[in-house]
């Protein structure tokens, strides 16, 4: 590498690392995943140089690169911890009128003095039924909250169709309702 | 549900994916009535939607809260060092 590229890379480092990983961390909510993320990043760039064109900018250029590791990580996801969905699909939910199977249906959530949202156990609880999802399902529940972010755009970067995005969520929803009904109410 | 006319008449299914879908965009009128409709007669639905809507506030807290270990910038510059010192 000649010394020119050189400084520009870490001028780049300098200026760019921690937008990048803001971003890569909100779109894994992994510190450690998204410092990975971030660091190949850099070191494709050091790779491609050749093909970074010096009329755009290097803040774009990064980022679509980051995207690109960002989605592979996803897929990654989608591929280790994909829960069977003919095993465990909504036919653990609904008979095959569509009617709730009896030990499924929902039972009722006491909220006695109307704190559940703030009660710090409450919060763990859900925290850990959220943990247990599948990565695929665990992004479509979260990343909807974030700025800039469209179904459409999740379903993308998960390489999903929009019939099985809304697919995921429902039987994601489902499934957090059946951990914290378990793991909550039931055990109150 | 056996008098319901059958217009009217969705699988408990379809009223927990219209309560999902209705949390992000209104739902078709017609879809919007079905949903009114068989909610009103079953209360594992109901409950359904109102905890989904929980869920949904916890889910949006969580992300939107999520604390955040970025805010102090310590691990940004931490990365930072780490990554010129593994550039060629």
């Amino acid at each position: 590498m000649n010394p020119s590229m050189d400084s520009r890379i870490t001028r780049w480092v300098k200026d760019h690392t921690g937008e990048l990983l803001s971003w890569a961390y909100h779109r894994t909510s992994d510190l450690k995943t998204a410092e990975d993320l971030v660091q190949e990043t850099f070191l494709a760039a050091v790779e491609r140089l050749d093909s970074f064109r010096s009329d755009s900018h290097p803040k774009t250029w990064l980022f679509s690169i980051l995207n690109n590791k960002i989605a592979d990580h996803h897929r990654r996801g989608m591929r280790h911890r994909t829960v069977p969905l003919d095993d465990d699909g909504p036919s653990a939910f609904f008979d095959e009128q569509g009617h709730w199977r009896p030990n499924a249906a929902p039972g009722a959530w006491s909220d006695d003095d109307g704190h559940l949202l703030d009660d710090e156990n409450f919060r763990a609880a859900f925290l850990d039924c959220l943990k247990k999802l599948p990565g695929p399902w665990h992004d479509c529940l979260t990343m909807r909250f974030l700025k800039d972010i469209t179904p459409g755009t999740i379903c993308q970067e998960l390489g999903i169709s929009a019939t099985n995005y809304w697919q995921i969520v429902h039987r994601a929803k489902l499934s957090m309702r059946r951990c914290l009904q378990k793991e909550w109410f039931d055990t109150e | 549900m056996k008098f319901v006319p059958s217009i009217l008449d969705i699988p408990c299914r379809r009223a927990t994916e219209l309560a999902e879908q209705r949390l992000h965009s209104p739902l078709s009128l017609a879809d919007a009535v079905r949903f009114r409709f068989h909610n009103s007669l079953c209360a594992a639905c109901r409950r359904y939607a109102e905890q989904s809507l929980v869920i949904e506030r916890l889910l949006r807290q969580h992300t939107v809260a999520v604390p955040d270990p970025l805010a102090d910038g310590n691990a940004a510059e931490a990365l930072t060092e780490t990554i010129l010192k593994k550039l060629p």
